[in-house]
């Protein structure tokens, strides 16, 4: 089916060019374009959807350049293959994504999506409706940090996709588990122990206090805490948090047994 | 390109009166954006479509039009720059409560990226919500022993963060003299996560959350069953409890234990959307 847009009339305003009385669509205004490799958006290609087929790999998916796309609405998606798309701005509009200024964004699942709307109010290309999946999940015990001595590091990693946050795993030099947050929004993070001994365990938000056991750390750094003698036990947590937060499984420094740290980026 | 266009295959005449514009396109956005440093009220003819607000300056206050002049008008009114400062969204003097579903009369954007997409529905009566990010959080620490009437309900000394008025609560009240313990109370009908972590010391508590209970002297593991939503036992040690779901308008929550004492405590509440 055509598109239509109905209007009683067209008249001409001297102040508003020419005025469409009770304008009405039928069908979609916007241009949807499938694409399966890499593809840079044109200030005049009219796409307002770009729907994406990563069967063949990843697709790097690049913005048009702000000042010439007032306003202008692209949604971005993934809809089909195991591979991820990747958005950036153009190169003059370095760390322009989001109000969180990023420089790419990540759609690493089916159904995954961003629409973008240019704001030259803010001077981003603002997110205005989104699905993003980001999760990260570590299980066995690893020991700590040798300079961080109570936050724990793990061996396998089982899910890690997306980049709303980042981690050190893999590459935890003198530290322990850093979950730090590259887009504000809400998180969960699930922290579940079976500890042989006694200890407590839970998450702490931008603490200093690395090489001190959680039961003693500041308060207000404290986001979730449990403990463990003997028995399995889990801590977990869900809420808002703010680009540049760090997030650490912190415990009391006792050698575990059987771990598994899970954080989800549940979305804006 | 500075200006928004339409292109379009042909124009048709339609069978009645009206013109039909077969395969139209568009190049920019239909509606008209504006940015704004400082309270505004939309008016009926001013034809923006989104409201972009910078809160540098201070809160902002975006009132809605009139319901009546503005049918199936959609708006978006988003935080989009500054800092600490939240954007205020109002009805109109005449439509009051008229916001969202549940009849809210204002709604706060807290954060930067925070926005909501209303539309005007003569059918419901209310500025519908039809697309949205709002941010509403509250974490608090520090045990506070309980309220002295409602003996189960446990009260906190220290809020770490509290913005949004998505819930609304009683700690920054004072507790009602100290008689209640911490009320969460639910305004807009939608998904929370609230989560509690405790440690105990050697009290060895029974401590979890409570919906519309009216028992609030009654231990946690004895009130009725369907007003429990979650439940943890510690001996000696800590524990955390945490519940997701859905939630009504003026649904109660509690932090709600067998009143042992303990050494600290926890709690996020969090609107997911």
């Amino acid at each position: 089916m055509a598109s239509s847009l109905y209007t009683d009339t067209i008249t001409k305003s001297t102040a508003a060019g020419l005025v469409l009385v009770n304008p009405a669509f039928q069908g979609y205004c916007g241009l949807t374009a499938l694409k399966t490799a890499s593809y840079a958006i044109l200030d005049t290609d009219n796409y307002s959807r770009i729907e994406c087929d990563t069967t063949s790999g990843d697709i790097t998916i690049t913005l048009p350049l702000k000042s010439n796309n007032v306003g202008r609405i692209i949604q971005i998606a993934n809809i089909k293959g195991t591979n991820k798309v990747i958005i950036s701005p153009n190169a003059s509009n370095a760390n322009a994504l989001s109000n969180d200024g990023l420089n790419v964004i990540w759609l690493p699942k089916i159904g995954d999506y961003a629409t973008f709307q240019e704001s030259a109010n803010s001077g981003f290309w603002e997110i205005i409706n989104e699905r993003i999946s980001s999760q990260l999940r570590l299980d066995t015990y690893a020991g700590y940090g040798s300079t961080d001595t109570k936050i724990m590091q793990f061996t396998n990693i089982d899910d890690n996709y997306g980049n709303m946050f980042t981690h050190n795993h893999g590459s935890y030099g003198v530290h322990g588990l850093d979950i730090t947050i590259a887009r504000s929004g809400k998180y969960s993070f699930s922290f579940s122990h079976y500890f042989p001994g006694s200890d407590y365990f839970g998450f702490t938000l931008n603490s200093a206090q690395l090489t001190t056991g959680i039961l003693s750390v500041t308060i207000g750094t404290i986001l979730a805490i449990a403990g463990s003698d003997n028995i399995a036990g889990c801590a977990s947590w869900s809420g808002y948090l703010v680009k540049g937060s760090i997030v650490r499984p912190h415990t009391n420094g006792g050698t575990g047994a059987t771990h598994i740290v899970t954080a989800n980026y549940i979305g804006s | 390109m500075s200006n928004s266009i339409i292109q379009v295959d042909q124009v048709q005449k339609g069978n009645g009166t009206n013109l039909i514009l077969v395969n139209p396109t568009i190049q920019g956005s239909l509606g008209s954006s504006i940015g704004k440093t400082v309270s505004y009220v939309i008016t009926d003819t001013d034809n923006y479509s989104r409201i972009a607000c910078d809160t540098t300056g201070g809160d902002i206050t975006i009132t809605l039009p009139l319901k009546g002049n503005n049918i199936g008008r959609r708006i978006e009114i988003a935080n989009v720059k500054g800092g600490t400062n939240k954007v205020i969204i109002s009805p109109n003097a005449t439509d009051a409560n008229k916001l969202s579903n549940d009849g809210l009369n204002i709604i706060w954007l807290p954060k930067i990226g925070d926005f909501v997409v209303f539309q005007e529905d003569s059918t419901s009566g209310f500025w519908e919500i039809i697309h949205e990010k709002i941010s509403s959080q509250l974490r608090l620490d520090t045990y506070a022993g309980y309220g002295s009437t409602d003996t189960k309900i446990m009260r906190f000394t220290n809020s770490r963060e509290n913005y949004g008025n998505m819930f609304s609560e009683n700690h920054s009240t004072g507790y009602s003299a100290n008689a209640k313990g911490l009320e969460i109370t639910i305004n807009r009908s939608g998904r929370y996560c609230i989560t509690f972590s405790y440690y105990d010391g050697a009290g060895n508590p029974y401590a979890g959350l409570s919906l519309n209970s009216t028992q609030l002297t009654t231990n946690l593991q004895s009130i009725n069953a369907q007003d429990l939503l979650t439940i943890g036992y510690s001996g000696g040690t800590a524990n955390g409890v945490s519940w997701s779901g859905k939630l009504v308008k003026s649904d109660v929550l509690r932090i709600h234990t067998n009143a042992v004492t303990l050494v600290s405590a926890w709690v996020t509440a969090v609107y997911l959307g």
